[in-house]
């Protein structure tokens, strides 16, 4: 199976937790601060509010609750990076962003077996970046959840 | 040669024609003036022209071929070969309706789910003989105005398509020109406070200069003061000229773009206005098919077609107005026979008006028929179990009327094709609320129904409450809410297990706002003696929402939270104050659905995670309060330690608490007057007072509850068990 059609790519690499992923740049609009969003009262703890961006509401999605991975309390270094994933923008609470890195389809290799399904649902491989496993995030996956869940 | 970009205009021109024909087809039927009746043949002709014409240019076949069909058969009515009777109206308009079919299907290049054939059989056959022609059926009224061929708008000015998208784009960035506005008016307040700061500053200069003229300086010194002094003044008046100019040119420069948005705005607006008469268009075909299909016979009246109103308005008005029409229909108007018993003329009547008032728009839609029968509707809301019937019989006869708008609420005994398929005014009035307008009805039975929409002429900006519900602020569509109240907890009234308030004699179910949007706070109440609330709801069907403030009420732009809360319906949206906060902005209808469905679906809400509870104990003597502190707090309870009643009475007035423990023998202020002085002087009437005493007698007993205590502890029997056993009373629940 071949797992991606273009032969390399650009990846935002953030931390989320202890771990590290990746983001395809293309659907990155911008890496922002943290700040405080708006809470909406009876939305799922994925959600923990709305921010606006240059005019434009945006809910924040918290990775850490949705690879059910430990939060902790934001501090410097924690972002909001931006998403724009069929129609629909999304701001993706990180621990922090880390670098950019240029993956080819060669790097990336299969998600392994037994994995937690409801987290590999959101991912789409794994990669090995500067001697440490790197999971690429399949953000089409994530929005589609979020739709589902929310 | 590429004809794709001719596909879309021909589309559009198709449906024109199309509303022309059936419009004409109707009016035709309508008309007894032959000249008038000639007229209006040869414009559907001309309009069926154009589009086999179009059709034959871009290679449609299908839609030419019955173009031509329908074209002969016009000629032949032309020639008066034919006559324009109901039954032959009919079969043209159903050739009108598959020709658009048609059309939209060779545009978008699907195969056409329409045979054109038997369409085309239709108007084959017999040509029944003109003689022989019915007279027109639902008589017309030969009062009735000649409807008007519909002319060019703006004859003269040249005009440009442009897509909706854009506009909506441009309504949004000048919805984001006025927040900018706020933006800029927070910024004059600030200079305007560093102002003030100048002027604070030039007067401590004075008060300083005056001080120094006091003292005793040698000449040398005092020169050399003066200069210092004169240094500073001079510093200060710059500062004061600087900061005055540049207030003048903000304040002039925020008046200048505050016009410029505003007018901006109006133009963005006025691009997208269309007149109602582009959705009035299907309302007599509705009327003539209902007509039709039940042998009722009834005339509808259009006016106001000129008023215009915002495109996304329209849309959404659409349905509600064809549904309320139909409603008017099926439900209304009585049968020929049903009316003359009633002494009524034959042919029922539905008129509709718009009108423009101010900012908003009134769409009334009128009928004569039967009017609705309160009694029934609450015999149909009991029996379809939206309603007990205990309640029923309380309901007056306005507040049933408002049983129409309950989601799967239809008094049709039987499904008909045309409504009473229980999906009807409860869409009606979510369309209309959802453009922050209104829905009013109004019925006298035997006289007929009137049902009143509101709408707002504008939709750039909306204009909000904001409140605070604990510690977040929301916003709340002043259209949505019909005024704020005080309720006082004294005037609470349980009534059916709902705390209710009398308004103008009628009971009010109040529910604090944080409960139904599941934030944990305290309630309003719990604390002060009032709080405010705001009154949502239909003005049948109040309900008091208790919120801890309000704070301002103005003019917002509202922006979607997208398809990602898509789910949480107690929002519409949210708004940017000009610091760049962001309000929530409720939805009362669904938060009132929330509201009846937690009363109905459980008897209690879960208990939601509470504050800890706070206690203040009260004792002169330090090892008893330090011990009565001590178990309190191992308890689990929050405890303040007062040395005295008079030192109690001052924590209680700085701060709020869940309940008094409280010696008896105490210097300045004892237990008895403490416990008199929290009701009378503090009013807190509800504060639990726990007193706890070595004076035994029963007249001692006595003399605490008559000052108001709820329990009275001896402290020979004095254990910790009941100590929190009688706490745990008093306050309801666990720590």
């Amino acid at each position: 199976m071949q797992i991606q059609d273009q032969p390399s790519e650009d990846y935002l690499i953030v931390r989320v937790g202890t771990e590290r992923y990746a983001l395809s740049s293309t659907r990155i609009r911008e890496v922002v601060r943290w700040r405080l969003p708006t809470p909406v009262p009876g939305a799922p703890l994925v959600l923990p509010g709305i921010i606006s961006q240059r005019g434009v509401v945006l809910p924040v999605v918290d990775l850490r609750y949705l690879l059910e991975l430990g939060a902790t309390e934001p501090d410097r270094a924690t972002r909001l990076v931006i998403v724009h994933e069929k129609q629909i923008d999304v701001a993706l609470l990180v621990d922090s962003a880390l670098d950019l890195c240029h993956l080819t389809t060669d790097d990336l290799a299969r998600l392994p077996k037994g994995l937690d399904p409801h987290r590999a649902r959101l991912l789409r491989a794994v990669a090995q970046h500067e001697g440490e496993p790197l999971l690429v995030i399949d953000l089409e996956a994530l929005v589609t959840a979020l739709q589902e869940d929310a | 040669m590429d004809l794709s970009s001719f596909y879309n205009q021909f589309r559009e021109e198709t449906a024109e024609n199309i509303r022309v024909l059936s419009d004409g087809l109707l009016a035709i039927e309508a008309q007894s003036d032959e000249q008038v009746r000639r007229a209006e043949v040869d414009r559907i002709f001309r309009a069926v022209h154009t589009i086999k014409g179009g059709a034959r240019m871009l290679g449609f076949e299908p839609v030419a071929r019955l173009a031509h069909e329908l074209e002969s058969v016009l000629g032949e009515l032309r020639q008066s070969r034919r006559a324009p009777d109901h039954d032959l109206a009919g079969r043209l308009l159903r050739g009108g309706d598959a020709l658009l079919a048609l059309s939209v299907a060779a545009v978008e290049g699907h195969p056409a789910t329409v045979d054109v054939d038997a369409v085309i059989a239709l108007f084959a056959g017999a040509i029944p003989p003109a003689q022989d022609a019915p007279a027109p059926a639902p008589s017309p009224d030969p009062e009735a105005p000649a409807p008007e061929a519909p002319t060019p708008r703006i004859a003269g000015v040249r005009t440009v398509r442009v897509r909706v998208d854009r506009l909506d784009r441009m309504l949004n960035l000048a919805g984001e020109l006025m927040i900018g506005q706020q933006v800029l008016a927070n910024h004059a307040e600030e200079l305007a406070t560093l102002r003030q700061m100048t002027r604070k500053h030039e007067r401590a200069v004075q008060e300083l200069e005056g001080e120094l003229n006091r003292l005793r300086f040698s000449a040398g010194q005092r020169h050399a003061l003066d200069q210092r002094l004169s240094a500073v003044q001079g510093v200060t008046f710059q500062l004061q000229n600087l900061v005055q100019h540049q207030a003048d040119q903000l304040g002039r420069h925020i008046g200048q773009s505050d016009m410029l948005v505003r007018d901006l705005e109006q133009e963005v607006m006025a691009a997208r206005l269309i007149p109602i008469a582009t959705i009035y268009g299907g309302l007599p075909r509705v009327v003539r098919d209902i007509a039709e299909g039940t042998g009722k016979l009834a005339r509808i009246e259009l006016r106001g077609e000129t008023v215009e109103l915002d495109r996304k308005v329209l849309e959404l008005l659409q349905d509600p107005l064809m549904h309320v029409v139909r409603n008017a229909m099926d439900h209304g108007i009585e049968s020929p026979v049903e009316r003359t018993a009633a002494g009524k003329p034959e042919t029922g009547s539905i008129v509709v008006i718009a009108e423009a008032l101010g900012g908003e728009v009134r769409v009334t839609i009128r009928d004569d028929g039967r009017g609705m029968d309160p009694a029934r509707l609450r015999d149909r809301a009991v029996r379809l179990g939206m309603l007990r019937a205990e309640n029923a019989v309380r309901m007056s006869d306005p507040e049933s009327l408002d049983l129409i708008f309950l989601p799967g609420f239809s008094t049709a005994t039987m499904v008909t094709d045309i409504s009473g398929r229980g999906v009807g005014m409860d869409v009606v009035r979510s369309n209309i609320s959802e453009l922050s307008g209104q829905v009013l009805v109004e019925s006298h039975q035997g006289q007929g129904s009137l049902i009143v929409l509101t709408l707002p002429l504008t939709l750039v900006t909306t204009r909000v409450l904001l409140v605070r519900v604990g510690q977040v602020s929301f916003a709340l569509p002043a259209s949505s809410c019909h005024g704020t109240i005080w309720v006082r907890r004294d005037q609470m009234r349980s009534i059916g297990g709902q705390p209710t308030v009398a308004l103008d004699g009628r009971d009010v179910v109040v529910r604090p706002m944080s409960e139904l949007l599941g934030i944990n706070t305290e309630m309003p109440l719990k604390r002060g003696e009032r709080a405010p609330a705001l009154l949502v709801g239909s003005p049948q069907r109040l309900l008091a929402l208790l919120v801890d403030a309000l704070l301002d009420e103005r003019e917002a732009v509202v922006k979607s939270l997208g398809p990602i809360f898509a789910k949480q319906r107690n929002y519409s949206g949210a708004i940017q104050l000009g610091d760049g906060s962001l309000v929530l902005l409720l939805n009362p209808l669904a938060l009132i659905q929330s509201a009846s469905s937690v009363r109905t679906s459980t008897t209690d809400p879960a208990p939601a995670p509470r504050r800890r509870v706070h206690l203040l104990v009260c004792d002169d003597s330090f090892t008893t309060r330090e011990l009565i502190r001590s178990i309190l707090q191992s308890a689990g309870y929050d405890v303040t330690a007062a040395v005295d009643g008079a030192d109690a009475l001052d924590k209680l007035r700085a701060q709020p608490y869940d309940l008094v423990v409280s010696d008896v023998e105490m210097p300045r202020v004892d237990g008895f007057q403490l416990t008199e002085r929290i009701r009378s002087e503090l009013a807190m009437h509800e504060l639990p007072v726990v007193l706890i005493t070595s004076l035994a007698s029963e007249d001692h007993r006595r003399r605490g509850l008559e000052a108001g205590a709820q329990a009275y502890i001896v402290k020979s029997q004095f254990d910790q068990g009941s100590l929190l056993e009688v706490i745990q009373q008093l306050l309801g629940s666990e720590p």
